[in-house]
């Protein structure tokens, strides 16, 4: 039994810690004002010294690190808050495909998705509008129709898996991005550094990676491993804000002591570390049962996302309130974790779901005892 | 990352659940499981005591107890891992342990950090055993989170001290046959520097044990008076006056004391949200409960997972983090929760008790043991300080008790 990250694990958290911090990142700020959808220099950066291809094999131009290690770079994403669909691409995505077994969509996107030209991402069911309809064409092509709601990360990402339909008539497919691009105005989005778009499909061509039972049992591990990474991103995200909190803390005097001195602010502070601890010990089980069977991750990445959820959350909200007044300017970061808190929170996957995920599983696992 | 046992582990964990299987008290598992909120859970201590004993005794007799004690002292010699390994096979059993937990987890450290080789082949082996019970008196009624500041003083004698004052919250005080008090050797210094560590038998005639009876009706804790105990030289633990560092010994021993978590209630929740009415229905139909169930089993889970992670951290030969502080901290106001919830489940059946329904017994219990829990071993706002400050860094508070302990405010001052 080990639930930690090993030294080689460390070592690269601490290399990839060094390339998001270097002066290739924008500030949230930057980011904004240049009205990109994403930081391109940073991900350009990111592809170049192969941290996009993490996950994936050598074959298709990634790294090999691991879907233990992609969890920890998820965490560092979410720690120094940088504008790039990270978790999506390189984390949901990637391995969702990878683990398809559809060779020639695996070997046509993911040296993309490695190379940064491609940027996935995953649609959950509750990201549909209406339901949308397979179909297919006279030349044998698959095609899709249907409308998104606003995606997380959609105004940068080019390429999508979901699941469409269920039971026997499910399709795990995998659709561009290309056509049909609602992108509202970046200002007006709720998390400024992840703007989202929705997306009108009409007969737009996908590929059919998988369809019926097989389909339902990638989708169901995909997003058990998808709504993982996110939980992670969601763990360093509340890291950040608590340690933003803090250093403010110690520097704001009032009534001539630093502020963090009071026991009100310390009991804060104390809480928001205790629900940091709650969900790193939760996404740690998680990260160890990536390899486990299909309902262990199921239960663990539920678990390991209501309890990130709740402590980004309580983080970011606190993390403004210790602030006070400064924290709810547009200059902050706080603003920045505060919003993506919530943004997270919704997706991938609202918390609902994930609760309910969880409960139909203990439900359905129980034993009555006599 | 890996969730799995070593092979060494495995054949351990084997070993354990084949013991268990064997000789554990399999004809009280049901009365344990109604009764695990409850602390005093039969009509007489002595009674749940002795079945306590008993358990104690046959895990000793086979080399099961005090896994984590050398084995010179009736232990085992084993790591904190496979103490967790046994505890969470010992499953409902773990409960029984209750009564030794004192002792075992932090007596027995203490005397092994502190006491002479003579007393501590003659203490430590009985107390492995279960033979015998000690009990912890710190708390008093005027030093409580602010343990460095107890009052009972202790006047020194030829060849011994003898004591006077009150102490508080003594569990176990009333079947203890020896304590261990933290007392004022000397008021004129700072109140961290004139304490000191002393044991003593609690048959003595000039010591006198009252039960406190608390909001359940029953008697958990007590109240001990020392009217002139009289201590020899050699039942000081440490140096005089050096009292507060062996009471930090014996508070932070976490390697001895970590096992398989408290239980927060989530099993007994569950259960009662499927369970169905004469229609047919159940509780868990209701989204708004399976919400709040989903959330207390993901405190469940984390503390669980907490556990392992200390001893990650042991076992790579590090100190555990924060992560047992935080158990306690979120643990116990999670069961409060699951308890009011599981009452009101109940309705107004549950406003009378009854020891025939296993239902309202056991949320009841945890009703009562909820409020009890966020208070003792460490208050919420304690634990919050210890967090804020040992982990987090943050300034200690401002404190008016520098100066030497005599002229330490105790009640409003005259202006």
């Amino acid at each position: 039994m080990d639930l930690a990250f090993n030294e080689d694990q460390e070592a690269i958290r601490e290399e990839f810690r060094r390339v998001l911090a270097s002066s290739s990142a924008r500030t949230g700020l930057e980011c904004i004002e240049a009205k990109a959808s994403c930081d391109q220099t940073l991900w350009q950066t990111l592809a170049e010294t192969g941290w996009l291809g993490a996950g994936l094999s050598e074959d298709n131009g990634g790294s090999d690190l691991g879907d233990v290690t992609l969890c920890l770079l998820a965490e560092e994403i979410g720690r120094q808050g940088v504008a790039v669909p990270f978790t999506a691409s390189a984390c949901g995505f990637a391995t969702g495909l990878a683990r398809s077994g559809a060779t020639a969509a695996i070997a046509q996107w993911l040296p993309q998705i490695a190379d940064g030209s491609a940027i996935g991402t995953v649609l959950l069911p509750s990201d549909w509008k209406t339901p949308a309809q397979v179909s297919e064409s006279g030349d044998g092509q698959a095609r899709l129709s249907g409308t998104t709601q606003f995606i997380r990360d959609g105004a940068a990402s080019t390429v999508a898996l979901s699941l469409i339909g269920s039971g026997e008539n499910s399709h795990l497919v995998l659709l561009p991005l290309v056509d049909g691009v609602r992108a509202p105005d970046l200002e007006r989005t709720l998390d400024l550094l992840h703007p989202p778009a929705a997306f009108e499909f009409d007969h737009q061509p996908i590929v059919i990676l998988a369809s019926g039972a097989a389909a339902e049992t990638q989708w169901q591990a995909l997003i058990d491993r998808y709504g993982l990474y996110a939980a992670f991103e969601q763990l360093g995200g509340a890291q950040a804000a608590l340690q933003m909190a803090r250093e403010y803390s110690l520097t704001r005097y009032a009534f001539g002591r630093a502020i963090g001195s009071f026991q009100a602010l310390k009991h804060s502070m104390a809480d928001m570390l205790a629900a940091i601890e709650m969900a790193r010990s939760n996404c740690y089980f998680g990260a160890a049962s990536l390899d486990g069977a299909a309902d262990q991750l199921r239960e663990a990445t539920a678990v390991a996302r209501i309890s990130a959820t709740e402590a980004f959350r309580l983080c970011a909200r606190q993390n403004i309130q210790i602030h006070g007044g400064i924290g709810i300017t547009w200059e902050s970061d706080a603003q920045l974790y505060y919003r993506r808190a919530q943004s997270l929170a919704s997706s991938p996957g609202s918390s609902t779901f994930w609760k309910e995920r969880l409960m139909q599983l203990l439900i359905r696992r129980h034993v009555p005892t006599t | 990352m890996d969730l799995s046992d070593t092979t060494q582990q495995a054949e351990f964990r084997s070993r354990a659940r084949a013991f268990i299987l064997e000789h554990a008290p399999w004809n009280a598992e049901s009365v344990i499981r109604k009764l695990r909120f409850a602390g005093k859970p039969f009509d007489k201590d002595a009674d749940w005591i002795a079945l306590c004993a008993a358990w104690q005794r046959s895990k000793q007799a086979h080399g099961w107890a005090c896994l984590v004690w050398p084995q010179e002292y009736g232990g085992q010699g084993l790591s904190p891992v496979e103490n967790v390994i046994f505890q969470e096979e010992e499953g409902i059993f773990s409960e029984l342990n209750g009564p030794f937990m004192i002792s075992q987890g932090f007596i027995a450290p203490t005397l092994m950090s502190f006491a002479s080789d003579a007393q501590r082949r003659m203490f430590l082996p009985e107390i492995a055993r279960g033979d015998v019970i000690w009990c912890q008196m710190f708390s008093e009624p005027a030093a409580g989170s602010d343990l460095a500041g107890v009052r009972t003083r202790a006047e020194k004698v030829e060849g011994g001290w003898k004591l006077y004052g009150q102490k508080v919250w003594t569990s176990g005080a009333h079947y203890a046959q020896w304590g261990m008090a933290l007392v004022r050797t000397d008021p004129g210094v700072v109140k961290h520097k004139g304490l000191s560590m002393m044991f003593m038998c609690m048959d003595d005639p000039n010591l006198k044990v009252r039960p406190i009876a608390e909001l359940s009706g029953h008697s958990h804790f007590n109240e001990v008076f020392l009217d002139g105990v009289f201590v020899p030289d050699e039942q000081v633990l440490g140096a005089v006056n050096d009292g507060w560092r062996v009471a930090l010994t014996t508070l932070m021993n976490e390697r001895m004391s970590i096992g398989a978590s408290t239980p927060l209630g989530f099993e007994e929740i569950f259960e009662l949200a499927l369970r169905k009415d004469d229609s047919g229905q159940a509780p868990i139909e209701s989204e708004a409960l399976r919400l709040k169930l989903a959330d207390w089993y993901a405190k469940d889970c984390g503390i669980r997972y907490g556990t392992q992670r200390m001893l990650t951290a042991i076992a790579r030969g590090g100190q555990p983090g924060p992560e047992g502080a935080v158990a306690k901290l979120v643990g116990a106001s999670t069961t409060q929760e699951i308890a009011a919830c599981g009452l009101e489940l109940l309705g107004n059946r549950a406003l009378v008790q009854s020891d025939e329904d296993d239902d309202i017994y056991r949320f009841q219990w945890m009703f009562y043991f909820g409020a009890l829990h966020r208070l003792e071993g460490g208050t919420d706002e304690i634990l919050r300080n210890t967090l804020a400050e040992r982990v987090l860094g943050l300034p200690p508070d401002v404190r008016l008790d520098k100066g030497p302990f005599k002229d330490v405010p105790t009640a409003p001052q005259q202006r």
